[in-house]
């Protein structure tokens, strides 16, 4: 029980939109999620831009406030914690490294920043730490005492991987954290990422649209729509039996550099829709291709436990009767 | 293993800091040169006024009166630039007008740029009712004619130095507001400062660690524009014979005083009026370098 | 096999004066399309691949300056053409899509007006004329209400839609040739996979040369017919896309092919390859390997001149002086522990 370092349940965030004399819209970033990770576990949170995994990174960090829903970490409410107290349980890593750091700070004191707001050790005892820290990640130890402006993509990750790191925090959330970077710098924030995980048996919650990204470093896999989760479980079954027919588009999407490969069909119909309006029942029915008349007007409800969905006519069912209505 | 190993010990260049990158990148400039170098002439000659001239600017001396300048006839090397109506040397006069230029100039800029900053970083920062209480103040302070409301003041109260500098100072904020203001919801967009306020740092601290250094640049280039605008603004208002008062001199004063002549001394409207130019028109010039070397900022 | 060629490039260099140095960011590049052909121009950023693309388009920053030694278009040489002549060129026979069509459209017009300009400035035809071709190509696209979307703005649209607009405003003049530079790169998977399959029916129907440009081995392999590599401005390997892709030549090819995680073929936590180094600044004249400082199998001799691409038989071309079978195949694995 103790186990599960972070546990959401229903949480919710709506935002007001519109002028201060247009009508008010309510725009529903999240729309009760439940989730629960357990310490050590890496869990890959995948969709589409407008699905709210942003948006619930930014609850996670304390950014945002869920309008409804409870987040507890280590068993307490997220927001009963102070400021300091959160810093040092949860961590970002962002996804433009060019964005995430102060282009006026030098690399250390960017990445003694954390403990420098919580007034921890003294200057000389920050910067052996910073050091330390740099080995650790991959920086080579000179440019502790450069400027953002002076290192490639790759560094800058790598000293805001380092920031994250030097106050010991219980849950990394990594989001994008590598699509703004060349793929062979990719592959090195990915082995390092792995590799911390492992030596620092680190939570970690990985927001990414790149599914082999996820299915490189996630344990488990929940994948959004429209500030739903619609399918959630093990990485490996995720990736092989996909229930939600948005996972297997999302699956048959990813292009593989393997000659002779083809575009794939996905068969998904119209757009991604808007999330000021979202369809009625299932909210995935105007672009599934295995939509039925009542998907339209029932909003399915999760099913299964350590695997679950959101789902009228899941595929393992479709094909179950399809394969014994052929026997 | 790679043949090309480094060989020496790899170091970093510390001049690389972004604001001396900024500041090499100005001395390459050759407008920063041309102001730079009026403006610190025009400095040293304020402070030195009472090594670079015997006369007391205030010292009257009326059996020589409207002496000319050295290039006219009957020019002595005594009075280089003449004396005016009351036979004080005009060199003289000039020199310690410089200062009050100076002092008006940089004391507005200082509680201006304070005022203005504070409210443009606190508009940009928060936005929503804040931004919305700020705006409209800035929006009052807009339809406040400066010039006017400097007269009525200077004239209920009465004129001095320092209340005119304080004057000018209260009236002079507004562009400080609304340029920090649109600096800081640029910086307040970028993502280190979610991670500043994500690794616990206070409000305070993101206010004057990340966002303040990081809109140094337009904040520089809106001081320089209101320090010209204050500058001509005391000459305005002491043409006027509402700011500095005799027996004290100012560059605005001089004309004023030398109005009366001007079709028969044009060299008494002339020199003070070039003296005023010439700063404003180094001041300009130091802060156009400036917007030019720090626009293209942060990549590098 | 090969069509006719529809665009030859030969020799072309960009340099670009910076504070103190020029920089010279494309050195030399030879590009050919022929009609009805894919070729993918692969690379990372800062490799010279979208340098290459304006400097085709003519479309350089004003601080660029380029050099080609021969550029011609279906037969017309344009090594010497007037900025008129490219005016005529562009958006009529050669069209480019670009990375981003929410800065690439113009947020001030309407849709139908600003795919009527293009109409107008190549062609002689009536507003009407302009209105029936522009529904002809949104249906063709696959927009659903044609005629609605005329009168919106580009805000108005999502992402996909966007960019199938900007495909259909590159297919109004029926080009020869389209440059797609990262085409897809700022839409969802989802979408992108439609967009790519889009581009590559209107090319089987119409026979345009397409030249793609892109980071993504993953699009490229869906895509092209032939891939072009690029790494600091030069080409470093050229071949059949699946030749490549099975086996590649050039050591930067190869790292980055091992750079890729491909669920099914690498495994969870999997140690990834990578590239060394960083990409250094593209200055001077090469005296040496252009890519020795981040390769594994690097030799003495790399460093003693500039490595000529060379042709090693069944099309293909490779920039590396180290023939693949006197490769250590351990290279890249210790260099991956040495890490």
């Amino acid at each position: 029980m103790t186990n599960d370092v972070l546990i959401m349940r229903g949480v919710t965030r709506e935002y007001a939109v519109g002028g201060p004399f247009a009508k008010k819209k309510t725009l529903k970033a999240l729309r009760g999620i439940d989730l629960t990770v357990s310490r050590g576990q890496t869990l890959g949170l995948v969709g589409e831009s407008g699905c709210g995994k942003s948006t619930l990174a930014k609850i996670l960090l304390g950014v945002e406030e869920p309008t409804a829903g409870i987040v507890l970490v280590d068993g307490r409410p997220l927001n009963s914690y102070d400021r300091l107290e959160r810093a040092k349980l949860i961590q970002p890593v962002f996804q433009d490294p060019y964005s995430s750091l102060n282009p006026r700070m030098t690399v250390e004191a960017i990445i003694s920043a954390p403990l420098a707001v919580r007034g921890v050790g003294t200057r000389v005892s920050r910067r052996k730490r910073v050091e330390e820290l740099a080995a650790e990640v991959g920086l080579p130890r000179h440019l502790v005492d450069a400027y953002p402006s002076q290192l490639s993509g790759g560094q800058r990750q790598r000293v805001a991987i380092a920031r994250a790191l030097i106050g010991e925090p219980k849950i990394l959330i990594c989001d994008e954290p590598t699509s703004a970077l060349d793929v062979s710098v990719q592959s090195q924030i990915l082995n390092l990422l792995h590799r911390l995980k492992q030596e620092l048996n680190l939570t970690m919650i990985l927001i990414s649209h790149n599914l082999a990204v996820v299915h490189h470093l996630a344990d488990e896999v929940a994948v959004m729509y429209l500030g739903q989760i619609v399918e959630r479980g093990p990485s490996e079954e995720i990736f092989e039996r996909p229930h939600h027919p948005y996972t297997d588009a999302l699956l048959k999407a990813v292009l593989i550099p393997r000659p002779g490969s083809r575009l794939p069909d996905l068969g998904l119909q119209a757009e991604f829709p808007s999330p000021l309006n979202p369809p009625s029942g299932c909210a995935f029915h105007p672009r599934c291709p295995y939509a039925q008349a009542d998907c339209s007007r029932i909003a399915p409800a999760t099913r299964g436990e350590q695997r679950s969905y959101r789902c009228h006519y899941p595929l393992n069912l479709v094909e179950a009767s399809l394969t014994s209505a052929a026997s | 293993m790679t043949v090309a190993a480094n060989s020496a010990a790899p170091t970093i260049d510390r001049s690389m800091s972004p604001g001396r990158v900024a500041l090499r990148r100005a001395l390459r400039h050759g407008s920063f040169w041309v102001g730079g170098l009026i403006l610190l002439a025009i400095t040293i000659a304020a402070i030195l006024a009472p090594v670079l001239t015997h006369h007391d600017p205030t010292a009257q001396d009326l059996a020589r009166r409207f002496l000319p300048p050295i290039w006219a006839d009957k020019g002595s090397w005594e009075h280089i630039l003449g004396t005016d109506n009351l036979g004080r040397d005009y060199l003289a006069r000039l020199l310690y007008g410089a200062r009050i230029s100076l002092i008006i100039g940089l004391f507005t800029v200082l509680i201006s740029g304070v005022i203005g900053t504070a409210l443009g970083v606190a508009a940009g920062y928060w936005g929503g009712w804040v931004d919305l209480i700020i705006n409209f103040v800035v929006t009052i302070r807009l339809t406040l004619p400066v010039v006017l409301v400097a007269l009525v003041v200077v004239a209920l109260i009465g004129s001095s130095l320092s209340l005119m500098i304080v004057v000018i100072g209260l009236l002079l904020w507004d562009r400080f507001a609304i340029v920090v203001r649109s600096a800081t919801q640029q910086v307040a967009q970028r993502e280190f400062i979610i991670a500043a306020r994500t690794i616990g740092s206070s409000t305070s601290r993101i206010l004057l660690k990340e966002i303040l250094p990081n809109i140094t640049g337009p904040l520089i280039v809106v001081a320089s524009i209101e320090f010209a605008h204050a500058i001509l603004l005391e000459a305005a208002l002491s043409f006027l014979g509402l700011g500095v008062q005799p027996p004290e001199v100012s560059w605005g004063l001089m004309v004023s005083e030398a109005k009366t002549q001007l079709l028969f001394r044009p060299w008494m409207v002339a020199i003070p009026g070039a003296a005023l130019v010439a700063l404003i028109f180094a001041i300009n010039l130091i802060g156009d370098a400036i917007r030019d070397v720090t626009t293209p900022e942060g990549r590098a | 096999m090969r069509g006719e060629p529809i665009l030859e490039v030969k020799g072309l260099q960009v340099e670009i004066p910076v504070e103190g140095a020029v920089l010279r960011p494309v050195r030399g590049v030879d590009l050919s399309v022929s009609r009805g052909e894919t070729v993918a121009v692969v690379g990372e950023s800062g490799c010279g691949k979208s340098l290459t693309a304006l400097a085709i388009m003519g479309l350089l920053p004003r601080a660029a300056r380029y050099t080609c030694e021969r550029i011609t278009l279906k037969g017309e040489a344009l090594t010497n053409a007037s900025p008129r002549r490219w005016r005529q060129l562009r958006g009529d026979r050669i069209a480019m899509i670009f990375q981003d069509p929410m800065t690439a459209l113009d947020p001030c017009y309407r849709i139908g007006d600003q795919m009527r300009e293009i109409l107008q400035q190549h062609r002689r035809i009536s507003s009407q004329a302009a209105r029936e071709r522009s529904l002809e190509l949104l249906r063709k696209v696959g927009i659903p209400s044609p005629e609605e979307r005329l009168s919106q703005f580009p805000h108005q649209l999502s992402g996909g839609l966007r960019q199938r607009v900007m495909i259909a405003m590159a297919l109004l003049c029926e080009p020869e040739l389209i440059i797609a530079d990262e085409p897809t790169t700022a839409l969802d998977v989802t979408i992108q996979a439609q967009i790519l399959r889009l581009l590559r029916e209107i090319q089987r129907d119409t026979g345009i040369g397409l030249i793609l440009i892109t980071h993504d081995l993953g699009v490229v392999a869906g895509m092209a017919d032939r891939i072009v590599v690029m790494y600091g401005g030069e080409v470093v390997e050229v071949g059949a896309c699946d030749d490549i892709l099975s086996r590649p030549l050039h050591p930067y090819t190869e790292g980055l092919m091992r750079s890729i995680p491909v669920p099914g073929q690498t495994k969870r936590g999997d140690l990834l390859g990578f590239i060394p180094g960083i990409v250094p600044r593209q200055v001077g004249e090469r005296t040496r390997c252009g890519f020795i400082d981040r390769c594994p199998y690097a030799v003495e001799s790399c460093a003693t001149g500039p490595v000529p691409l060379s042709a090693v038989g069944n099309g293909r071309e490779v920039r590396c002086a180290i023939p693949a079978e006197k490769r250590d195949p351990q290279a890249w694995n210790r260099l991956a522990e040495a890490s």
